[in-house]
C-alpha cells in the first residue's frame, strides 16, 4: 500500500514535471512566435503590417490563393463514399451479430 | 432535380440498410418461428388479480398435450411464487408457458441469460411460451422497481432430466 502511494506520488510529479517542460518549449520553441516585448511606434500602419511577425492581421491583406473549381458531377468524393461504405458495413455487420447471435442465439425464448 | 450519383448510391445503400433491418425481423418472427410477448393474457379482475384463472394455486400444471406444462407464478413484493421459495421444475424436452401476474405492484419476470423477459403488470395476464431443450438451472429475476426490497426478489427455475423429474409435483 505505502510503496503504490509513493510509486503514485512519483509518477505524479514526473508526469507534471514532464507537462510543464514540454508547455515550456512549445512556448519557447512553438509554432507560434512569442510576442514583441514592448511597442514601439513604426510609423504608418502598411509598414507595421509588413513587418508584424505574426502574419497579416486583416483578412484584406492575405494574398488571393489559387483555386481550382469543378463542375458538381466531375467531383467524386470518392473517399467519403468509401468512409461511407466502411460505416454501412459496419453497422450491416453488428446488426447481424446482435439479432443472430446474441438474440436468436440467446438460449431458450420466447416461441409464442 | 439533379442527384449526384454518389448521392444516389448511398440513397440506395441506406435503403437497403432498412431492407435488411426490416427483413432479419421478419425473418425471426415468421421463418425461425420466434415469438414476442403480446396481449393474449388479458385481463385479470382488477380488484382481486391473483383471484383467478389459475393463480389461486400458482405452480405448475399439466397442459392439454403432453411434453407441455402450463406454470401459474403469483409476483408479489418481494417473492416469486412459485420460485422464490421452492424452485419452479420442469422436465427437459418440454414446452413451458409462463402465466405471471402480479399480486400488488408492477413486478418483471425475467429469466436470466434468456429472451423470456416479460412485466407483470397488476390486472393483466402476461403469457410467454418457451421450449427447453437442456437441462440447467436458470435464475429468475424481477427487472421492474418493486419497492426496498427489490435487488432481493428473485428466484429459480430448474429445467431437470426427465429421469428426474417428480410428475407427482405437477398437477
Amino acid at each position: 500500500m505505502a510503496i503504490d502511494s509513493v510509486g503514485t506520488l512519483v509518477a505524479t510529479a514526473f508526469g507534471v514535471a514532464l507537462t510543464a517542460v514540454t508547455v515550456g518549449a512549445l512556448y519557447l520553441y512553438g509554432w507560434r512566435k512569442p510576442p514583441d516585448v514592448s511597442y514601439t511606434s513604426e510609423g504608418d500602419e502598411d509598414r507595421v503590417v509588413s513587418r508584424r511577425r505574426g502574419g497579416p492581421m486583416y483578412e484584406a491583406e492575405v494574398p488571393e490563393a489559387e483555386t481550382e473549381s469543378v463542375d458538381h458531377d466531375a467531383f467524386d468524393p470518392v473517399g467519403t463514399a468509401a468512409l461511407l461504405l466502411v460505416y454501412f458495413l459496419v453497422v450491416g455487420l453488428m446488426w447481424l451479430f446482435m439479432y443472430f447471435v446474441e438474440f436468436l442465439g440467446n438460449g431458450p425464448t420466447v416461441v409464442g | 432535380m439533379h442527384v449526384h450519383r454518389f448521392e444516389r448510391l448511398w440513397l440506395v445503400a441506406a435503403l437497403l440498410l432498412i431492407v435488411l433491418f426490416v427483413g432479419t425481423v421478419t425473418y425471426g418472427a415468421v421463418g425461425a418461428g420466434f415469438g414476442m410477448v403480446d396481449a393474449e393474457g388479458g385481463e385479470l379482475d382488477p380488484t382481486d388479480p391473483v383471484g383467478d384463472d389459475g393463480f389461486e394455486e400458482p405452480g405448475v400444471y399439466n397442459a392439454s398435450e403432453s411434453g407441455h406444462f402450463d406454470v401459474y407464478v403469483v409476483a408479489r413484493r418481494f417473492v416469486f411464487q412459485p420460485g422464490t421459495n421452492s424452485p419452479i421444475r420442469v422436465p427437459v424436452n418440454s414446452t413451458v408457458t409462463f402465466h405471471v401476474a402480479s399480486g400488488d405492484v408492477v413486478h418483471g419476470f425475467e429469466i436470466v441469460g434468456t429472451n423470456i423477459n416479460t412485466m407483470a403488470i397488476p390486472g393483466q395476464k402476461a403469457v410467454v411460451t418457451a421450449e427447453f431443450d437442456e437441462a440447467g438451472e436458470y435464475g429468475i429475476v424481477c427487472n421492474e422497481y418493486c419497492g426496498s426490497a427489490h435487488h432481493e426478489m428473485a428466484g429459480t427455475l430448474e429445467v431437470v432430466p426427465r429421469s428426474a423429474f417428480d410428475a407427482s409435483e405437477v398437477s
